[in-house]
């Protein structure tokens, strides 16, 4: 009884954090970063005798949390979606230096993005997770993981590098500029 | 490898660990080495990579998190403690109420030997054996009367006997002056027997008489008596029975 509560604790201290992050990235919000962990963590401890490999705890937690999100959001329309349909046409903005990203407008930017697109491009950067790791929590191929990935990057990429201003490219003045089109339906993924 | 390739692998080339594989990775780092467009796009590119990444984790949480979740994991635990105690209990529960059940029931069903109950029955017996013989006739259920007038002041034993696998009511009389005896068993018509052997049926000592028909509704008397002498044309059974004019019995 006592090791069960402690393997809860320490389930939770090594990985909540890494879990808040996430729900942070995909969520956008504080608040419901905070719920979704919450929720996430009262799944998997009903569920913890379904865990069949200990070593990939993190990335069944991750996957618990995404499809508490998915199912939170699934009919919510708010989201500004900003479609993927050329971004991959969308030439890169070089530049030498290092640049310094905002983490609230890093957020912006994500938020803009599809769940299929905007969850590749937050484990890429978490660095924890392989893309056969992405590809798994997803239920998706890797090429077609690898293919949102580069396609969300380059998004990416144009909204935070734009030259020239202080502020960041915004869809609007992507959509003015043509270089996003604004009459894109809103597609479920990139294959 | 072409620049547009290159730019796409670029995008996929993690920034901590290359998944890209040991040929696309070779085939990319020579054009990069070669290409003086995409060198510098590759540099960018890596630099871009660390920025986002380190911005995309730099999300602060709040200590009172950690808390709360230490908050439900005890709580969880604390249900798991409950519910397994809320079986165990229902279980034992359960377990105490099948054996008191059975034990009731088992104490029910029990027969309850007095023998108050058993010297009163025999004092009725010999004080009213008339009495004795309807009672117990009404007692199991059966015809108030016996098919022939046997006389009760020859009654010995009123009771049940296992007969072939079947516990049968039975009437045992003495004979009034020698060693014999009438057994008056009655056999419930009710399916539990089958009674499609029963007849007339004599040996050595000892004979067997059958009644049943239609006035004996439910129920068919096989006397089992030893055989003594009797006129010819006397009934067999007549030691055992009344005297014509005779209704009276011993008090």
């Amino acid at each position: 009884m006592g090791s069960a509560a402690g393997g809860l604790h320490a389930l939770i201290d090594a990985h909540y954090e890494a879990l808040y992050r996430y729900a942070y990235r995909l969520s956008g919000s504080a608040a419901d970063a905070e719920d979704l962990t919450q929720e996430a963590f009262g799944k998997a401890f009903v569920r913890m005798d379904q865990l069949r490999e200990a070593d990939r705890v993190r990335a069944w937690l991750f996957r618990i949390l995404r499809n508490l999100y998915l199912h939170k959001v699934r009919d919510d329309k708010r989201h500004r979606i900003v479609p993927l349909d050329a971004v991959g046409d969308l030439p890169d903005r070089a530049s030498d230096e290092t640049p310094d990203i905002d983490p609230a407008q890093l957020q912006q930017a994500i938020d803009q993005l599809d769940e299929g697109f905007r969850t590749p491009l937050i484990l890429f950067y978490f660095e924890e997770f392989s893309y056969r790791d992405i590809a798994e929590q997803m239920e998706l191929p890797i090429g077609t993981v690898m293919s949102r990935l580069a396609r969300a990057k380059a998004y990416l990429r144009t909204m935070l590098s734009a030259p020239g201003s202080d502020e960041a490219e915004t869809v609007e003045s992507l959509e003015k500029r043509k270089e996003l089109p604004n009459a894109v339906v809103r597609r479920s993924g990139v294959e | 490898m072409q620049c547009r390739d290159a730019q796409f692998y670029l995008r996929l080339r993690r920034p901590a660990g290359d998944e890209l594989g040991a040929d696309v990775a070779a085939d990319l780092d020579r054009h990069l080495a070669e290409c003086s467009t995409c060198a510098p796009e590759a540099i960018a590119a890596q630099s871009f990579d660390r920025a986002v990444a380190t911005s995309m984790k730099s999300v602060p949480v709040r200590a009172s998190l950690r808390d709360k979740l230490l908050a439900q994991a005890s709580t969880r635990q604390g249900t798991v403690i409950r519910q397994k105690v809320y079986r165990i209990t229902a279980l034992a529960a359960s377990l105490l109420l099948a054996v008191g059940i059975t034990f009731g029931v088992f104490s029910v069903s029990r027969p309850k030997i007095d023998t108050t109950a058993m010297v009163m029955f025999a004092d009725e017996q010999i004080q009213n054996p008339d009495a004795a013989l309807r009672n117990w006739l009404v007692g199991q259920k059966l015809p108030a009367q016996l098919p022939l007038p046997f006389n009760p002041d020859l009654l010995v034993t009123l009771g049940s006997e296992r007969v072939q696998g079947a516990d049968v009511p039975v009437a045992v009389f003495r004979h009034p002056t020698e060693a014999g005896f009438a057994k008056v068993y009655i056999f419930r018509a009710d399916g539990t027997a089958n009674l499609n052997n029963l007849r007339d049926t004599n040996a050595s000592l000892t004979m067997a008489t059958v009644i049943d028909g239609p006035q004996h509704r439910g129920v068919k008397y096989v006397i089992v008596h030893t055989v003594h002498p009797v006129n010819e044309g006397e009934q067999p059974l007549k030691p055992f029975l009344r005297a014509p004019g005779n209704t009276a019995s011993r008090v």
